[in-house]
């Protein structure tokens, strides 16, 4: 004797399965009220969903998209090696520039920013791949759950790393204040303010919303 | 019933030179992308968008190979990072609908009006929460098995088919049915 799962399992591949196994299910719906209600549903959307898995297997596949998704992805794979190197040279950059001691807090700033950034991009993108498609490595976590618990994780991420950044920008303004904006470089800060600023704002406005929609959406009741 | 069995042998993968990986990249590629797409243009409902997902989700796959580790059958693997990569976009889709405007009036231009039908199921199925939307795709449109749809989303049998059951009968709510 079948269970309900094996029936409704063959419920869904209803036209595909042998008379005998059909005669199973109605013998099987004939004492169980859940089963038959489980069919009763399944063939009143049957037809429609049938319907668009045909037409959507009838849909034109590009094949020349490979070649565009190999320049992009190699593209990306450049942008990440750029980035470390560019991170490794901020570093020792730093590091040379202080063993000098002629480590200004200007240098010292912008190499410090440049070097977080880099890193920080380096990071994002080699990620990618296990932040979309982490398997379950033992988890007893479903893979929604996992996908909220990154989401959480990007937030919280986001809103530290904002947050440090609004610091660093009031800590630069309120020393280009104190010290009466001294010429070049409070121009150079200024500039680097500004683009770090803009970050911030993207991160409060733009990427915060978005990760947190993203978490309501696969929170959404079921 | 589709058939996510893995034809691609990881390890080779790894001990193959730059030219051998990018024949398979490329194999895997024409394999699984008619799939892909399908899955992300049912949980998105616009063809333009779906390509951009779909090729989002190839290239995470081809950065994530060397990590796959053949731990899931690569079908089950790529199905997830649709599923993801699409959730990203349909929530910054909602919160800004002028960033990436489905353009399915200029991909459709030359669509039987037979599709009038697609669209109105695709815009129902749409309306679904996504776990909901997600196994409705894989079973009953892709074809999946309750048990490789529940491999995918990490989760027993049974939600599979109470979430399927569910959408069902949201759907047929919707439709009138």
């Amino acid at each position: 004797m079948k269970n309900c799962h094996d029936i409704k399992a063959q419920i869904d591949h209803f036209t595909q399965i042998s008379q005998q196994q059909r005669q199973d299910i109605y013998q099987h719906m004939s004492t169980c009220q859940e089963c038959a209600e489980y069919k009763a549903v399944a063939d009143s959307t049957a037809d429609l969903l049938g319907s668009l898995n045909t037409t959507l297997k009838q849909m034109p596949v590009n094949q020349q998209i490979y070649q565009q998704v190999n320049e992009r992805s190699k593209r990306e794979r450049r942008l990440t090696f750029i980035a470390m190197l560019m991170m490794v040279t901020s570093v020792l950059a730093l590091l040379w520039f202080y063993s000098q001691n002629s480590l200004t807090l200007v240098g010292g700033i912008i190499l410090a920013d440049w070097a977080v950034g880099s890193a920080m991009v380096a990071w994002w993108s080699a990620r990618q791949a296990t932040k979309f498609a982490g398997t379950s490595n033992g988890s007893s976590e479903g893979f929604l759950s996992r996908w909220a618990k990154d989401l959480r994780q990007q937030i919280t991420f986001t809103k530290m790393i904002a947050s440090i950044v609004s610091l660093e920008i009031g800590f630069v303004l309120f020393n280009l204040v104190r010290d009466g904006f001294a010429a070049e470089q409070s121009v150079v800060l200024l500039i680097v303010n500004a683009v770090l600023a803009i970050g911030v704002i993207y991160a409060f406005t733009i990427e915060l919303p978005a990760l947190k929609n993203e978490l309501l959406l696969i929170s959404e009741a079921s | 019933m589709q058939n996510l069995d893995n034809p691609f042998d990881w390890s080779l993968y790894l001990s193959s030179s730059v030219a051998e990986k990018e024949k398979m990249a490329q194999a895997m590629f024409t394999q699984h992308y008619p799939l892909v797409y399908r899955l992300a243009y049912s949980l998105c409902g616009h063809e333009a968008e779906a390509q951009d997902i779909a090729q989002d989700v190839f290239i995470a796959a081809l950065k994530g190979l060397s990590t796959f580790r053949g731990e899931a059958k690569l079908g089950t693997w790529l199905y997830r990072i649709t599923t993801r990569i699409t959730g990203r976009h349909l929530a910054r889709r909602a919160r800004y609908p002028w960033v990436d405007a489905p353009i399915d009036h200029v991909a459709n231009h030359d669509r039987a009006d037979a599709d009038i039908v697609t669209k109105e199921l695709v815009q129902a199925i749409a309306k679904l929460s996504l776990p909901l939307r997600t196994v409705l795709s894989l079973v009953a449109i892709e074809g999946l098995s309750h048990q490789v749809a529940a491999d995918v989303l990490d989760v027993p049998v049974g939600t599979i088919w109470s979430r399927l059951h569910n959408a069902r009968k949201q759907l047929a709510a919707q439709l009138g049915g």
